[in-house]
């Protein structure tokens, strides 16, 4: 499978999304959520990510994917809504859902005078399922040292250390806050390598939030889109790319109605360009004068954040 | 679990434990070989002027070094945001409080250990057994009666920690007190308070005089632990809404 899914990307998508039709579970399930910070607030995010699927959150920074994750973890406390982890509310059975989570910060700067060993040694007392084997073959594989002290890690490994704590007592959910951010393209590459590995498992899920949007198109099955604390956008990959698309023509096409068919435009000498996510109004609208380019996750956030930007 | 977290504080900052214990020692140690020096020697007649120097200084030394002891592992979560972290792990946040309170409650315990082990190798190099500084110092009534006031204190101060974080706890707690200190001087301006301040004051030592010792220890002992256990609670409460 492993080699397959190397070799063809979607493989694992096309096969899950056949499961779904039949069974359906959610680890994790948000809805109605707030929280209000006075200069920012978080608004009515709702989403699901069913079992055996990863998730990438995405937006702008400071749209609200950290509180979101911290929210989850109940280290943030919501004022609305509510929050279910493998169905039970991530407060009231806050030990138990937390048992079954391995979380990764995006900065893991705790105890940097520690080596990863006595790291380790601090961590899995905490954990009734720690298995040393499985944190031993992590070490080995993210190829780690275990004598050396944390503040002497780069940040790629660091964030690798940080994975393999999390990942060591059998995990059945990764939530990771900006996993990728600011690692080199080789390492981000090896991160996202490890987390089809992961996923090989169909219990398993994942979230992970990140600005960096090829990393999201590269693995997620699901993409939920969070821009000035609201949820865009929640839909299976797949779904967003049908419904998302770049539009571009001559300047003569618009006009204030055409423009009222797009999220966001940006016009320059040479043309337009604009996102819609009706590509079908829009062809009504613009005709065959105008060409449709399938939108980049990076287009549609640039143009859904043109208005906020605006705005601003 | 309580015994994990609490397990946790020391295996994780062992080093700086260390270091700290041994700053401690280093301090207490000079002071001692200070003391003892000047009272080497027969008695001067200014021996009581030294003893009255003497005495509030171990006081200032022992107090605020087990103080500062005690509150190292809250120093250190704060600064590496290892609260977050832990807050992360399958662990109730009221657990993460109840250990907070009780490895602080054992380095304090642990730092007076320290500074009286300080003492001792001025007092058997000099021989200073003569010395009245230390036949005081070396009393254990002393050293329990420090380590109640830094539980006492701590069980004041720490719902401001847990409620704001420890920068801004120890902020706030130093402005209480500086305000309070503030009233208690403007209140003792009035001759007439501060004479009746002073009266309650001498009936209550008086009243306590008659109290037998043992039941006067466990009798503090007592009321702090109560503290502690009041201020536990405030804690959680805090702690459980706080945001990390």
């Amino acid at each position: 499978m492993k080699s397959s899914m190397k070799c063809c990307p979607f493989f694992m998508t096309a096969v899950k999304i056949k499961v779904k039709e039949t069974s359906m579970i959610n680890t994790l399930e948000i809805s109605n959520l707030a929280k209000d910070y006075g200069d920012f607030r978080l608004e009515d995010v709702s989403f699901n990510l069913p079992q055996g699927y990863i998730m990438g959150l995405i937006g702008p920074n400071g749209a609200g994917k950290t509180t979101i994750i911290k929210i989850i973890m109940n280290l943030v406390m919501k004022q609305q809504g509510q929050v279910k982890l493998f169905g039970k509310d991530h407060q009231e059975y806050e030990v138990a859902v937390k048992k079954r989570i391995g979380f990764v910060y995006d900065t893991p700067n705790y105890y940097q005078h520690l080596n990863l060993r006595q790291l380790k040694n601090v961590v899995a007392p905490f954990y009734e399922n720690w298995d040393e084997a499985v944190f031993n073959g992590l070490v080995n594989h993210f190829n780690l040292p275990l004598k050396k002290t944390l503040k002497k890690f780069s940040k790629g490994m660091a964030m690798k250390a940080s994975i393999a704590i999390a990942m060591s007592h059998h995990a059945d959910f990764l939530i990771m806050d900006e996993p990728t951010s600011g690692l080199d393209p080789v390492i981000r590459r090896e991160v996202l390598d490890f987390f089809r590995e992961f996923m090989q498992h169909e219990d398993k899920s994942i979230l992970f939030s990140s600005h960096i949007t090829t990393d999201i198109e590269q693995v997620a099955d699901y993409i939920t889109y969070v821009q000035d604390g609201r949820v865009i956008f929640s839909k299976t990959k797949d779904e967003v790319f049908e419904d998302y698309a770049l539009v571009k023509g001559g300047n003569d096409l618009l006009d204030e109605d055409t423009k009222s068919a797009l999220l966001g435009v940006r016009s320059g000498a040479y043309g337009f360009e604009g996102l819609t996510h009706n590509v079908k109004g829009a062809r009504a609208v613009f005709g065959d004068s105008a060409i449709y380019d399938p939108a980049s996750l990076e287009d549609i956030m640039f143009f859904t954040g043109m208005k906020t930007r605006k705005v601003l | 679990m309580l015994f994990r977290l609490v397990a946790k504080d020391f295996r994780a900052n062992g080093l700086y434990l260390a270091i700290s214990l041994g700053i401690l020692f280093v301090l207490n140690a000079i002071l001692s070989f200070g003391v003892l020096g000047s009272e080497s020697g027969p008695v001067s007649a200014g021996g009581d002027a030294k003893l009255t120097v003497a005495i509030p200084m171990f006081f200032l030394v022992s107090v605020l070094g087990s103080k500062v002891a005690s509150l190292l592992f809250l120093k250190i979560d704060d600064m590496s945001d290892s609260n977050t972290f832990f807050a992360s792990l399958p662990v109730k946040r009221k657990e993460l409080v109840k250990a907070r309170y009780i490895s602080s409650a054992i380095l304090a315990c642990v730092a007076l250990v320290v500074l009286l082990l300080a003492t001792l190798p001025a007092y058997f190099i000099y021989g200073a057994s003569y010395s009245e500084t230390f036949s005081l110092l070396h009393y254990p009534a002393f050293w329990c009666i420090f380590l109640l006031f830094i539980w006492f204190s701590n069980s004041i101060s720490f719902p401001f920690y847990f409620r704001f974080g420890l920068a801004r706890g120890v902020f706030t707690v130093v402005i209480i007190q500086v305000l309070l200190a503030t009233a208690m001087v403007i209140i003792l301006l009035d001759p007439d308070v501060r004479e009746g301040i002073l009266d309650f004051a001498e009936g209550a030592l008086d009243w306590i005089n008659t109290i037998h010792i043992a039941l006067l220890g466990l009798g503090s002992l007592g009321i702090t632990l109560l503290l502690m256990l009041g201020s536990a609670m405030l804690s959680v409460k805090f702690y459980k809404v706080r945001d990390l």
